[in-house]
């Protein structure tokens, strides 16, 4: 028997029992193992960009294609804060349409007849603002998107 | 400085004015011999021109919308509207001489139109910076007043 002086310590519990009812995780099914296992070199204290590589670099291409011809364009290069991201897609915007017209139309008209190239010719001609009708001022352009859709060249 | 400054600006004002010019080119003429060459000329310079006057005319729409969201000051649009009053009269003139050309394939007439071209280049151009510089100044005021 027990003596009441010295009391036998109650035993330990076990600590399974500790951890089982609360943490059903510390048993993971084989999928939450694999997931573990896969995402375990991408902790966010380790290498949190290491998933997104890929895209990090195509993005970084393309901010460095907008950057040349934005540079090349305008003169601003991305030091500028906040608007500079605006002005360069704006201005890379106008270089790469130049560029786009130039490799879809050059030298796309070479197979017309001479026939088809003087209809063609006539009507540039006469859809061309002159001085006879001449363009819109500055100020009548701006107002128009209002109520009419922006012109568009070709794309 | 300065001069790597004005070199750069020569360099833009150049860029342009080529793209615009490469942009139109829409017969080459070596490729395309059963094109006569005057039709191929005055069709290439009609090309051009028609160019030209289809980025005033987005240039402007983007300075309205721009305007319609505050992204600009009445000023700021005041200002480039001077600068685009120049570049109509240019395209304007040049879409009257393209009309003649096309009737007398003159070729002091396409060297007029080049000119005008090149003026018109110039001119937009600086607009193109100057819109730029506004809309950086515009943002970066924003931002430092934002709290």
């Amino acid at each position: 028997m027990s003596d009441p002086q010295n009391p036998i310590p109650p035993a330990p519990v076990p600590p399974v029992e500790h951890v089982s009812p609360t943490a059903p995780a510390t048993i993971p099914s084989p999928a939450t193992t694999a997931a573990t296992a896969s995402s375990a070199p991408a902790a966010p204290t380790a290498t949190p960009a290491a998933p997104s590589l890929p895209k990090a670099s195509a993005s970084a291409t393309l901010g460095k294609i907008l950057t040349i011809v934005s540079s090349v364009l305008g003169g601003v290069v991305g030091t500028l804060p906040l608007g500079a991201v605006t002005a360069a897609v704006d201005l890379a915007e106008g270089g790469l349409r130049a560029l786009a017209q130039w490799l879809t139309t050059k030298g796309a008209d070479n197979q017309l007849t001479e026939a088809q190239a003087e209809a063609a010719l006539a009507q540039l001609i006469a859809g061309l603002a002159t001085i006879a009708s001449p363009l819109p001022t500055p100020e009548e352009i701006e107002a128009a998107p209002a109520t009419a859709p922006p012109v568009t060249t070709a794309p | 400085m300065r001069y790597w400054y004005h070199m750069h600006h020569n360099r833009r004002y150049v860029c342009l004015a080529v793209l615009l010019f490469v942009s139109g080119c829409a017969i080459q003429k070596t490729a395309a011999p059963q094109i006569a060459t005057n039709t191929a000329d005055a069709l290439n310079v009609a090309t051009l021109v028609s160019n030209a006057q289809q980025d005033y005319l987005i240039f402007f729409q983007t300075v309205g919308t721009l305007e319609k969201n505050h992204a600009l000051s009445v000023d700021q649009v005041a200002l480039l509207n001077n600068g685009g009053t120049k570049v109509r009269d240019i395209l304007d003139a040049a879409g009257n001489l393209c009309q003649t050309y096309a009737a007398t394939n003159n070729q002091a007439l396409a060297d007029q139109i080049t000119a005008d071209l090149t003026a018109a280049a110039t001119v937009y151009a600086q607009l193109y910076a100057q819109k730029a510089a506004m809309l950086s100044a515009n943002a970066a005021a924003a931002a430092k007043a934002a709290p």
